[in-house]
């Protein structure tokens, strides 16, 4: 008998409330460990896809599963608890505008209750991680595309993670900065995080050789692995 | 422990300063409301106990027949004495009330006249709420001039009444209608801190935290808005108080003012505002955005 799969979709279907169909009848299987693109054209569903593992939105048919847990299950009152077990790199960036690359980390990881201590002790290490140290008083109007996608990145490692989801990021980089960036998260990806990421940088995905699931207008079109 | 107290209200108070100006509408009105709130209690406590110490000075006069005789007098003043509500019986006999007209009056009274008064007492009261039933049972008495009816200060003690009323009705509504809008703008305070914050509320969460992180700021800054409020509605009415005594000084007879309870003021208009700042803030959070 297989292991029960880390990640699971089973015939999901989302319909936002203007009516448009998000995700139709998708259905996957993602073990512990795997490294997976999602790819397709722009309103294929690779967003909404991810955005249902982090509960950003509902599916209103069919089943998601994470580690054996319905996704569903979760209320906005427990959902933190579902937020711990992932790092979320969001499309658009997100970062405090007011805040340096140091203090955005450091905010997050007190919003969930790290002391100061912990603060001062981890967060450099997590600069260090996605390799932004040197820029940790600077603000993101000063930073670089690829700068503040890992700072983005780092961010989503507060709670050491197992899962990562980034979603386009590597969407408004040039080729070098968007190949360091997917290097960051196959390292990551290398020390046992899942990764799942949502892109349409053919390129430089098919410098990794890793499982690629195509999409088109809310369905699975080809699931390849690496 | 202490850490995550202390990155809450560091949160609070920077949603504070965010919307300033926001939050000085919402404290000023709450204080406002609250102070008339207040202003209006105390002054109601000070009717009442000026209405009190009334009664006590409170005076009947009630006049007998001609002809009852001294022994019979003092019968009589026992019987009224042992009526609820009255305090003491004195009797002014005929001679003696003369003499001082006399004295009042030298020329128009004491040309050759006869003493045309007749005895009397003077009843002092202690429950001014008694005063009807006194007069009716008094007068009652075959020993009272039916034709020289009982005087005493009733304008007075309908004054008092009705002003009572009034203050009880004004504080009522009035009072209602301003903590309403108090409400109304602490709430909006809360609504429009929410919205400014939506970017910082949604990485705490995407990240990890619980709703009660995201929302215990908001739940704080609307309570410190009731709290800065019953504060402000203290020191207005502390204020009010200063200025009234300095005015009242002129007048001896007026005596003091009780002095300002500034403690037991605080704790009360404070704790109001505060409640009242948590619940308006608790409703601001409960009612779903738009986006
Ligand atoms: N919040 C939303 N409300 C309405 N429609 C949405 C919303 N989010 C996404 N969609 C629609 O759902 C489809 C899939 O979107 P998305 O998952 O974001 O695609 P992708 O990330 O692949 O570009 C698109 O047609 C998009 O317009
Ligand atoms: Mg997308």
């Amino acid at each position: 008998m297989p292991a029960r799969p880390y990640i699971e979709y089973r015939d999901v279907h989302v319909v936002y409330s203007n009516g448009v169909k998000g995700l139709d009848g998708v259905s996957l299987q993602i073990q512990r460990g795997e490294f997976v693109f999602f790819v397709g054209e722009t309103g294929a569903g690779k967003s909404t896809l991810l955005k249902l593992l982090s509960r950003e939105e509902h599916h209103c048919e069919g089943e998601v599963r994470l580690d054996g847990q319905e996704l569903s299950d979760f209320s906005e009152y427990n959902l933190h608890r579902l937020r711990r077990q992932m790092g979320v790199a969001p499309q658009d960036y997100d970062l405090l505008p007011n805040k340096t690359v140091w203090e955005n980390v450091a905010y997050a990881l007190r919003a969930v209750g790290r002391s100061r201590r912990e603060v001062f002790d981890r967060v450099p290490k997590i600069l260090l991680q996605v390799n932004v140290a040197h820029r940790a008083d600077a603000f993101p109007s000063q930073l670089s595309g690829g700068e503040k996608q890992r700072v983005v990145i780092g961010r989503a490692l507060i709670n050491e993670p197992p899962l990562l989801l980034a979603d386009e990021p590597t969407g408004n980089l040039d080729a070098a900065q968007s190949e360091e960036i997917m290097r960051l998260l196959a390292d990551l990806n290398a020390r046992g995080t899942t990764v799942l990421v949502a892109s349409h940088d053919l390129p430089t995905m098919e410098k990794f050789s890793k499982r690629i699931v195509c999409l088109e207008r809310g369905k699975i079109k080809e699931d390849l692995g690496g | 422990m202490v850490d995550r107290i202390a990155f809450i209200f560091v949160e609070a108070l920077q949603a504070m300063r965010r919307n300033v100006t926001m939050s000085i509408a919402a404290i000023s009105t709450c204080g406002l409301a609250l102070f008339l709130l207040g202003g209006i209690s105390l002054v109601y406590v000070a009717l009442d106990s000026w209405g009190q110490s009334l009664s006590g000075k409170f005076e009947m006069r009630a006049y007998l027949k001609d002809g009852v005789k001294p022994p019979e007098i003092s019968k009589v003043a026992g019987e009224i004495r042992s009526m609820p509500g009255v305090k003491a019986v004195f009797w002014i006999p005929r001679d003696k009330a003369w003499e001082r007209e006399k004295v009042k009056y030298p020329k128009e009274v004491s040309q050759g006249l006869e003493n045309p008064l007749p005895d009397a007492f003077k009843i002092v009261l202690s429950d001014l709420n008694q005063a009807d039933a006194v007069e009716q049972s008094v007068q009652r008495l075959p020993q009272m001039d039916p034709q020289n009816p009982i005087q005493y200060l009733k304008a007075e003690q309908e004054l008092v009444e009705q002003s009572r009323s009034f203050l009880r009705w004004l504080a009522g509504s009035l009072g209602a209608l301003l903590l309403l809008t108090a409400g109304v703008l602490i709430y909006n305070a809360i609504r429009m801190t929410v919205f400014s914050r939506r970017k910082e509320a949604r990485i705490m969460r995407l990240v990890g935290a619980s709703l009660f992180t995201v929302r215990v700021p908001y739940m704080i800054e609307g309570t410190l808005h009731g709290l800065a409020g019953g504060a402000l509605a203290c020191f207005l009415l502390w204020a009010c108080q200063l200025s009234l005594q300095n005015r009242l000084e002129a007048f001896t007879a007026l005596g003091q003012l009780p002095p300002f309870p500034a403690g037991a003021a605080f704790l009360v208009l404070g704790g109001i505002g505060a409640l009242y700042g948590f619940l308006a803030s608790w409703i601001a959070l409960w009612v779903p955005m738009r986006s």
